[in-house]
C-alpha cells in the first residue's frame, strides 16, 4: 500500500548498519489512508514510487533461519539443481550491473538502441543481453587470450570441462598467478557455472570446426556459429529453462497474450526479478561420483586452481534430473544461510538491497507493477494484492521468522515480493503467476530484440540441442 | 592414450567410494548391507592391520586378496582441470584401473641382541607424470601465503579447523587487551567469542542441501580420531602424488 507522510519515519542509516539509504524504522508500518481491504486510498505518483521513504527492508530474507530455510525447501524443492546455475548463466547474460561512475561512457539515446544505462546510477557491462555475450565477449578480434587468432576458436581442448589455465609459471614470471581463459570472470563463481560456461564454448568450437571442415573461412565460421549458438540458447531458454520456473497458468498463455505491462525495464529485471534466484542455492551439493560438498567449498575463492576445480566434477545427468537422487531446489521466501558475500546470506541480501536502492528498480507498489498485476488472468489480481499475500502468508506460515505485512511486500524489493509469491503460489518450485508473467514477458522481449543475420545454409545442418543437458552430452561426446 | 592424459592413480577419498567389499568377500560396484567401502580409510586400516600382523603371519592367499582389495580401492584422479585439457571418460578410467596392478611390500625390523636394530625402509617412487603434474602446478603458483598445504583436502581443512578451535578463541581473547577500552565492552567480547566458536563449528560440519549435518562419511570421520588416522595412513600410502 502507498506510504503517506504520516507513516514515513526515517533513520539516517539502516538498522542493520549496512545500507546507506534511509529506511522506515517502524515495522509493521501503520496503515494510514487505506481501506480495510488494504486498497490504496492515495495513489502514489511515479516520482513518489521511487522515493526512498517508501522502501522497506527485505525482512523475511534478512532473518532467514536454518529451520525456516529447511521448511521452505521441504515445500518447494522440485527443480533440479542444474537449473539454479543455468539460471545464473542466463542472469549473467542479461547484465552485469555496475555504478555509472565506474565506467566512462557516452550516451547515445534510445534512438540508437543503446541499452547500457540501468536507471539513473547504474551501467550494464553486458551490451547485448541474451546474445551469450557473457561467454563470447566482443569476439575474437579483440580477445586474443580467449580466442586463437588463426582459427578464431576458443582456446579450449576438445573434451575439456573447464577453461584453460594460462600462466608462464616458475620464478621467471613477475606475475605468476595463473588465470582461466574465460571472458566473464563471474562465470567461475562456482564449479557448476564454470562447467556450464565452458560447455557453451565447447559447443561453439564443435560447430565452427564442422563449418571450417566444409571450407568456410575462420571468421565466417565464427560469425555463423555465433548466430547459431544464440539461436540454440534462445531455444533452450524457451523450452528448457523457462518451463522449470513458470506457473502453468502463465506458461499456457500464447505468446501474443503476454501483456505489455509484464515487460520490465532492464534495471527491474536485473535488480528486481533476477535477485529472486538467490533462493535457489543449496547449503551443499551431491556432485555424484565426486561426493557431497558444502557450497562454500564449491565457490571460487581466488584465482588459483581450487580443490573443486582440480579434483571434482559435476555429474550433469544427476544435476539436471535425468537420473534420480540429485540435488533439487526451488524458489521460496528464504535464502541459504551458507550463501556468502562476504560472510552470510544476509550480507548477500543487504548488497542486493543496497544495489536496489541505487538502481531504483520498480517495486510492487509502483504504478507500473500495479498495472502488471491487474493484467493477470483469473482471480490472481485479487489474490496477489500485497495485503492478501501478507494475510495468506501469516495464516500458512505462523512460525515464519518474520510476520510479513502488506507494506513490507509492497515496498520491499521486488525480489522479496516475488519470492513470497513463489512460496505461496508457485508450483513445482517455480515463480507464482506474477513472477512468471514478468519473467516470461521480459525474457521473451529481450530475445525478440536480438538481431541475428540470416543463418547460412551450411549452419542449418549444425546440431540443435534442445536442452542444456543435451548440449553438455554433445560436447562431452565430441560428436 | 595415457601419454596425453594427465591423471594419477590414488586411493579413493572417503566420500568418493566406487567399490565395496561385500560380507562374502566379493567386490561390488554398489553398496549392500554390511559392505565395507573400499577407499583410503580401508587402505589405511588394512595397512595398520598388516603392520601389526607382520609378513610372516600372512599367507600368500591373504596377501593376494589384500592386494586385490587395495586395487579396488583405487581411483583415477583426472588432472585435466589443472590446465584445461581433455578429461578422461568413464571407460578410459575403468580401462586404466583394469590394467593397474598393486603390490604390497613389507618393511622389516630385526632385533639384534648385540646391537642396534636392523631396519629396512622402502621408498616408493611413483610412475612418470605422477609427481610431475603437481610439481608443475605448484611452480606455476609461484610464491604464496596461506596456500592449501600439499596432501590436505577438504576434510583435512575441517579437521584442522576443528582442532584449532581453542587456539582461535585464544586469539580472539587477545583482542580484549588491544581494543580501545572506551569502545570495547565485555558484552561485545563475549559476543565475538560466541560468534567465533559458532563459526568454527559451522565450518566443521558437512551439510545436506537444507543445511543440516549430512549423513555422510566425512562427518563420521570428523568425530573419530581412529578413522581419521586410518584415512591419513591410506592417503599417505597412495595419494602422495595428488
Amino acid at each position: 500500500m502507498p506510504q503517506t507522510t504520516a507513516t514515513r519515519r526515517f533513520a539516517p542509516v539502516c538498522r542493520f548498519g549496512c545500507s546507506p539509504g534511509p529506511i522506515d524504522t517502524a515495522l509493521p508500518v501503520a496503515v494510514n489512508g487505506a481501506d480495510a481491504g488494504g486498497n490504496a486510498a492515495v495513489q502514489p505518483s511515479a516520482a513518489d514510487i521511487r522515493v526512498e521513504g517508501a522502501r522497506q527492508m527485505p525482512e523475511i530474507l534478512l532473518r532467514t533461519t536454518p529451520a525456516w530455510r529447511r521448511a521452505c525447501l521441504a515445500e518447494v524443492s522440485h527443480v533440479p539443481a542444474g537449473y539454479t546455475y543455468l539460471g545464473q548463466l542466463m542472469g549473467h547474460d542479461i547484465g552485469s550491473s555496475v555504478t555509472q561512475d565506474s565506467v566512462p561512457h557516452v550516451t547515445r539515446g534510445n534512438a540508437t538502441g543503446a541499452a547500457a544505462l540501468l536507471g539513473e546510477h547504474h551501467y550494464n557491462l553486458i551490451d547485448n543481453p541474451l546474445t551469450l555475450e557473457t561467454v563470447y565477449g566482443p569476439g575474437p578480434m579483440m580477445l586474443s587470450h580467449l580466442y586463437d587468432p588463426g582459427t578464431m576458436l576458443f582456446r579450449l581442448t576438445p573434451g575439456a570441462r573447464l577453461a584453460r589455465v594460462y600462466g608462464r609459471g616458475a620464478g621467471r614470471d613477475p606475475d605468476p598467478v595463473p588465470f582461466r581463459a574465460l571472458y566473464d570472470e563471474r562465470n567461475r563463481d562456482t564449479l557448476m557455472l564454470h562447467e556450464l560456461a565452458v560447455a557453451w564454448m565447447q559447443f561453439h568450437n564443435l560447430c565452427a570446426r564442422r563449418l571450417m571442415a566444409g571450407g568456410m573461412p575462420p571468421f565466417a565460421a565464427y560469425v555463423a556459429t555465433r548466430g547459431h549458438a544464440v539461436r540454440v540458447w534462445h531455444g533452450i531458454i524457451r523450452t528448457d529453462v523457462l518451463p522449470r520456473f513458470l506457473h502453468p497458468r502463465i506458461a499456457a498463455l500464447p505468446e501474443e497474450a503476454l501483456a505489455d505491462e509484464w515487460h520490465l525495464d532492464e534495471a527491474t529485471l536485473l535488480q528486481g526479478l533476477f535477485r529472486a534466484f538467490h533462493a535457489m542455492p543449496l547449503a551443499a551439493y551431491q556432485l555424484g561420483r565426486s561426493g557431497l560438498h558444502n557450497l562454500s567449498a564449491l565457490l571460487k575463492t581466488g584465482f588459483g586452481p581450487s580443490e573443486a576445480e582440480t579434483d571434482w566434477h559435476v555429474d550433469w545427468p544427476l544435476f539436471f534430473g535425468q537420473r534420480p537422487g540429485g540435488p533439487i531446489s526451488g524458489l521460496s521466501a528464504s535464502v541459504a544461510p551458507e550463501l556468502r558475500a562476504p560472510v552470510s546470506a544476509a550480507a548477500v541480501i543487504q548488497m542486493d538491497d543496497q544495489t536496489e536502492i541505487q538502481a531504483k528498480p520498480l517495486r510492487l507498489g509502483n504504478d507500473e507493477l500495479r498495472a502488471a498485476l491487474a493484467r493477470l488472468p483469473d482471480d490472481w489480481p485479487r489474490q496477489l494484492r500485497p495485503e492478501a499475500m501478507a494475510r495468506d502468508f501469516a495464516a500458512r506460515y505462523p512460525d515464519a521468522p518474520v510476520r510479513l505485512t502488506g507494506p513490507v511486500i509492497e515496498w520491499g524489493p521486488l525480489f522479496q515480493a516475488l519470492m513470497v509469491e513463489a512460496q505461496l503460489h508457485g508450483q513445482a518450485g517455480g515463480f507464482g503467476p506474477l513472477g512468471s508473467a514478468l519473467l516470461r514477458r521480459s525474457i521473451t522481449e529481450s530475445m525478440r530484440r536480438v538481431r541475428l543475420a540470416p543463418e547460412p545454409e551450411a549452419a542449418r545442418a549444425l546440431p540443435v540441442p534442445a536442452t542444456m543437458l543435451e548440449l553438455i552430452n554433445l560436447v562431452r561426446e565430441g560428436v | 592414450m595415457s601419454d596425453e592424459k594427465h591423471y594419477v592413480i590414488v586411493g579413493a577419498e572417503v566420500d568418493q567410494t566406487e567399490r565395496w567389499l561385500l560380507p562374502d568377500g566379493t567386490i561390488a560396484d554398489q553398496p549392500a548391507p554390511g559392505a565395507i567401502p573400499l577407499n583410503v580409510e580401508f587402505i589405511g586400516r588394512l595397512m595398520v592391520e598388516l603392520s601389526i600382523r607382520g609378513k610372516a603371519q600372512l599367507s600368500r592367499q591373504e596377501l593376494d586378496r589384500a592386494q586385490e582389495q587395495v586395487r579396488a580401492a583405487l581411483m583415477v584422479q583426472d588432472f585435466s582441470a589443472l590446465d584445461g585439457s581433455a578429461g578422461l571418460s568413464d571407460a578410459e578410467r575403468a580401462a586404466i584401473l583394469e590394467r593397474t596392478t598393486v603390490r604390497i611390500e613389507f618393511e622389516s625390523r630385526s632385533r639384534d641382541a648385540c646391537g642396534p636394530d636392523r631396519n629396512s625402509r622402502i621408498l616408493v617412487v611413483p610412475s612418470d607424470k605422477t609427481l610431475e603434474i603437481t610439481q608443475e602446478m605448484l611452480e606455476r603458483q609461484g610464491k604464496a601465503e596461506g596456500f592449501r598445504p600439499p596432501l590436505s583436502y577438504e576434510l583435512d581443512k575441517s579437521l584442522m579447523l576443528a582442532s584449532l578451535k581453542s587456539e582461535i578463541l585464544a586469539m580472539v581473547r587477545e583482542f580484549a587487551g588491544k581494543a580501545p577500552p572506551d569502545k570495547w565492552t565485555p558484552e561485545l567480547q563475549a559476543a565475538l567469542e560466541t560468534h567465533m566458536a559458532e563459526a568454527v563449528a559451522e565450518r566443521s560440519v558437512f551439510k545436506d542441501g537444507g543445511g543440516l549435518p549430512a549423513d555422510d562419511v566425512k562427518n563420521e570421520i570428523m568425530t573419530s580420531p581412529m578413522r581419521a588416522f586410518h584415512r591419513s595412513v591410506g592417503i599417505y600410502a597412495t595419494n602422495m602424488c595428488r
